[in-house]
């Protein structure tokens, strides 16, 4: 398929070892990326707050959603280095290398298709 | 002063140690982890479990590599910073990347005869903070297979998960912003607090003061608790005519004598007055001793002593919020010794409460002798950590004695006879009734009956 080395279309990852539809022929090695960060102490004082009354912590769910992010486009951006065409077998941990603050990393298989 | 300084200093160099050092670790670990990674054989490294259906499995076997990397104290400061200011905390990208990279290297030599490792996982766990821990597992396949070209040797270059900035301007903008934000703080408290010690009236001061710290003050004290100086001292304040005392008037006012040789005195809420016995030492005549005491009661006219106490709290709670202690009580009760003897002004502050003294001098003896002569002598005294520590707080002794006798001059207050202190001292005891009037004699030395007590 001469599609894929569209560079504009984002390069597929996904948490199961095959592209649907797809066949992976070569690969190429596990990459990863990962994102450390943290709310400012604004947002550190409400959560402690909202940790009286319960009930969701928008700013940490948020937080989260930002470093997973970050993590993610940096193991895709690896990926790229090694001219692969997709990320099979994602999978996402998270350490808590610091007080307040979020590690989230990703990592997969990076493959090349048929 | 010197409490801040020197730890100041000895922590500055700590961190430069540990700045230089941190650097060093890890070039070294990064060159070790280069090397040790190109020597590695291929393997093909899968974080799936797909068993390559088209080769000869010889054995199969669960390995992992672990790894912990502790940071320097720097980079843990500086991710502390980071987190207060929010951000992405680039201090920790780097040993994090190393920690994988050295976790998946032991995976990987655990495994050195094997051809796939498939199945691998990352996990981390937490044994100390500033520590970065990291397990990584897979099953490794041992076959006949031996994988070719287009694998990588090692793990794919780590560049895209470290942002390339130096750590030195990172600490310094993450420190400027953090230096920032506290001040804000306490400047915007610091109005608040400005605002409040107004508001609260000398009889909800005494009331609230009265409640706290029982056992580190006694509120109550008769004559019977207070020392014969110190009883003295009560007196020489309640000889006052009121209507000279100001706002100041309503308080029930107790002295305490502190031995401590800094020449210091200090307001408390609730109309408790501190003398250091080293301020007393400078002492020689009862004018000079009402001139101190008179810039405490100033003080309270100024409402000074509750806005002190208020920074101070506002202080002591950032310095927990920043350090994230987790007995934050812990912290909130260390600060109040500190806050006893540390209460310090602004320097108009300090001047405005000079105004007070002059006030009190005329009404009690119809002159401002005297008023300027401690001061004078603390401005002879040269060096010496104690005088230090009173100049910090205080506005230089001479400029204090030539805006007294300005003030004096200004407003045609009289200069006259200081009233010697040991005399002073012995009229108080004959007329309390402690000595009988025969028991007068040459040289009975108030400073030294602070100290017997």
């Amino acid at each position: 398929m001469s599609t894929t080395k569209n560079s504009t279309a984002p390069m597929p990852a996904v948490t199961v070892s095959y592209i649907p539809g797809r066949e992976a022929s070569e690969n190429l090695g596990i990459v990863f990326g990962s994102s450390v960060r943290s709310r400012n102490f604004l947002f550190d004082i409400f959560a402690a707050f909202k940790n009286l009354f319960g009930g969701e912590v928008r700013s940490y769910t948020r937080l989260l959603d930002d470093a997973q992010s970050e993590a993610t486009s940096r193991m895709l951006e690896q990926a790229k280095k090694l001219d692969a065409d997709a990320v099979v077998d994602v999978h996402f941990a998270t350490s808590q290398v610091a007080y307040k603050a979020a590690e989230i990393f990703a990592y997969g298989t990076a493959v090349r298709l048929k | 002063m010197e409490e801040v300084i020197l730890p100041g200093i000895l922590l500055t160099i700590l961190i430069g140690i540990a700045y230089l050092t941190g650097r060093v670790a890890d070039g070294v670990h990064d060159r070790a982890l280069k090397r040790d990674e190109s020597l590695l054989p291929r393997q093909v490294l899968d974080s799936g479990s797909n068993i390559p259906g088209d080769i000869k499995l010889h054995d199969t076997a669960m390995v992992t590599g672990k790894v912990v990397i502790a940071e320097d104290r720097f980079r843990n400061l500086l991710a502390r910073l980071r987190i207060f200011v929010g951000g992405r905390l680039s201090a920790h990208e780097a040993s994090i990347t190393r920690a994988k990279r050295e976790a998946m290297l032991r995976l990987r030599t655990n495994a050195k005869g094997a051809s796939h490792i498939i199945g691998i996982r990352f996990d981390s766990a937490q044994l100390s903070r500033g520590m970065i821990e990291m397990i990584v597992s897979g099953t490794a396949l041992y076959t006949d297979h031996r994988p070719k070209g287009g694998f990588p040797s090692a793990l794919p270059d780590d560049g895209v998960n470290i942002s390339h900035r130096n750590l030195l301007v990172e600490f310094l903008s993450a420190s400027t912003a953090f230096l920032l934000i506290c001040w804000g703080i306490y400047a915007a408290s610091g109005l608040l607090v400005e605002w409040a010690s107004h508001e609260i009236s000398v009889e909800d001061e005494v009331a609230i003061w009265s409640q706290l710290e029982p056992e580190l003050i006694n509120h109550h004290r008769t004559a019977d608790d207070r020392s014969l100086a110190e009883n003295y001292l009560v007196d020489l304040i309640n000889s006052i005519p009121k209507a000279a005392l100001g706002p100041a008037a309503a308080y029930d006012f107790d002295v305490v004598i502190v031995p401590d040789p800094t020449p210091n005195a200090a307001a408390l809420p609730g109309g408790l007055i501190l003398v250091h016995t080293g301020m007393i030492d400078l002492v020689e005549s009862e004018n000079e001793l009402l001139s101190i005491l008179g810039h405490e009661i100033g003080h309270y006219n100024g409402r000074d002593h509750l806005e002190g106490l208020g920074r101070e709290v506002v202080g002591v709670a950032l310095s927990a919020m920043m350090f994230q202690t987790d007995a934050v009580l812990t912290t909130w009760i260390a600060g109040w010794p500190k806050l006893l003897t540390d209460l310090d002004y602004s320097r108009s502050q300090e001047l405005d409460a000079d105004n007070w003294s002059l006030k009190i001098l005329m009404a009690k003896y119809g002159h401002v002798g005297e008023v300027a002569r401690t001061f004078e002598k603390l401005g002879n005294m040269q060096g010496g950590h104690s005088v230090m520590d009173y100049l910090a707080t205080h506005p230089h002794p001479q400029d204090r004695v030539d805006r007294l006798y300005k003030m004096a001059r200004d407003q045609d207050l009289p200069m006259g006879e200081p009233v010697d202190l040991d005399e002073a001292f012995e009229d108080f005891l004959v007329r309390t009734g402690e000595i009988p009037e025969s028991a007068r004699e040459e040289g009975r030395k108030f400073s030294l009956t602070t100290t017997k007590d």
